[in-house]
């Protein structure tokens, strides 16, 4: 799973994980993986300050 | 991820833990991992100041994804009927989507009276450019139904059946809208039929011998289209 996703995914993921979730994460495949980091990303940018914003791609 | 760390890109994992669960567990489960954009737009959608103004732009578009969904469910029910010999999950995706495209129909139509009662005809609606990201969150389906398996759908028929408003909100849209209740009919009747149909769903998808890549494709369906909801209410948002 930390393989998989980009670092600030996993950090923001890592925080609040129950058991169920982490299986759920594990049993995702790599097309999954990509929707997830996508929103997940676009989470990261929205709540971002403006400085940092233009850093996410 | 395998004990080992070791995957296959594209592989899908057969995990036997993941199997105590049923399939529509996991695939709501899924879906709880991205829904927090459409939680958002909905909450800046119902919540805005001015949303007497935006709320039948949000029908609008409502009723550019809505007035798909019979054509798409017979559309997939055909293509599982021609996969069905031999095939039992797409035998059970064929009757899933005939008897669920019933409990659809007119649907759309009943939009369309709503958004007239708000003061905008019915050609108004339909001449309405529908936006890319609307074809984009039904076009994906019809990819999926028509060139590899129906069972998509399913995946996207949880998502969209699996927040119905509560009669509190009806109530309180109707509040602050100051619209007559009789143009709240689809929202309110969703926020009825919804939980019903999101047990009948889940009964269908857990009555089918999913393999572990029946269940990717469930979960690909859903999520992505969390994304394209998500972003079919911030252009709404957006015209304020």
């Amino acid at each position: 799973m930390a393989d998989k996703l980009p670092d600030k995914v996993e950090e923001h993921l890592a925080s609040a994980l129950s058991a169920d979730v982490h299986e759920v994460l594990a049993s995702l495949t790599d097309e999954e993986l990509k929707v997830l980091a996508d929103v997940r990303g676009k989470l990261d940018k929205a709540n971002a300050p403006d400085h940092v914003k233009a850093q996410i791609v | 991820m395998a004990p080992d760390g070791a995957r296959v890109p594209g592989a899908v994992r057969d995990d036997t833990a993941s199997q105590t669960k049923t399939a529509s567990t996991r695939l709501r489960q899924k879906i709880e991992l991205v829904i927090d954009p459409f939680g958002i737009a909905c909450t800046r959608l119902m919540t805005h100041p001015q949303i007497a103004e935006l709320w039948p732009e949000y029908l609008v578009t409502q009723h550019a994804i809505i007035r798909a969904t019979v054509p798409l469910m017979e559309t997939g029910a055909e293509r599982a009927r021609e996969m069905a010999d031999g095939n039992p999950v797409a035998a059970g995706v064929a009757a899933y989507l005939e008897r669920h495209s019933d409990e659809e129909r007119d649907h759309d139509e009943w939009l369309l009276e709503d958004l007239e009662l708000l003061g905008m005809d019915r050609s108004t609606v339909m001449e309405r450019l529908p936006s890319a990201t609307v074809a984009s969150l039904v076009g994906c389906q019809y990819y999926w139904a028509l060139h590899y398996h129906p069972l998509a759908l399913l995946g996207y028929i949880s998502l969209m059946e699996g927040y119905p408003p509560t009669p509190d909100l009806v109530e309180d849209l109707i509040a602050r809208t100051g619209y007559p209740r009789e143009a709240f009919r689809t929202f309110a009747e969703h926020g009825e039929l919804d939980p019903h149909h999101r047990e009948e769903l889940d009964e269908a998808i857990d009555s089918l011998p999913l393999t572990a890549q029946h269940e990717a494709l469930l979960g690909l369906s859903a999520m992505s289209s969390v994304g394209f909801l998500a972003h079919s209410i911030e252009e709404v948002l957006a015209a304020a």
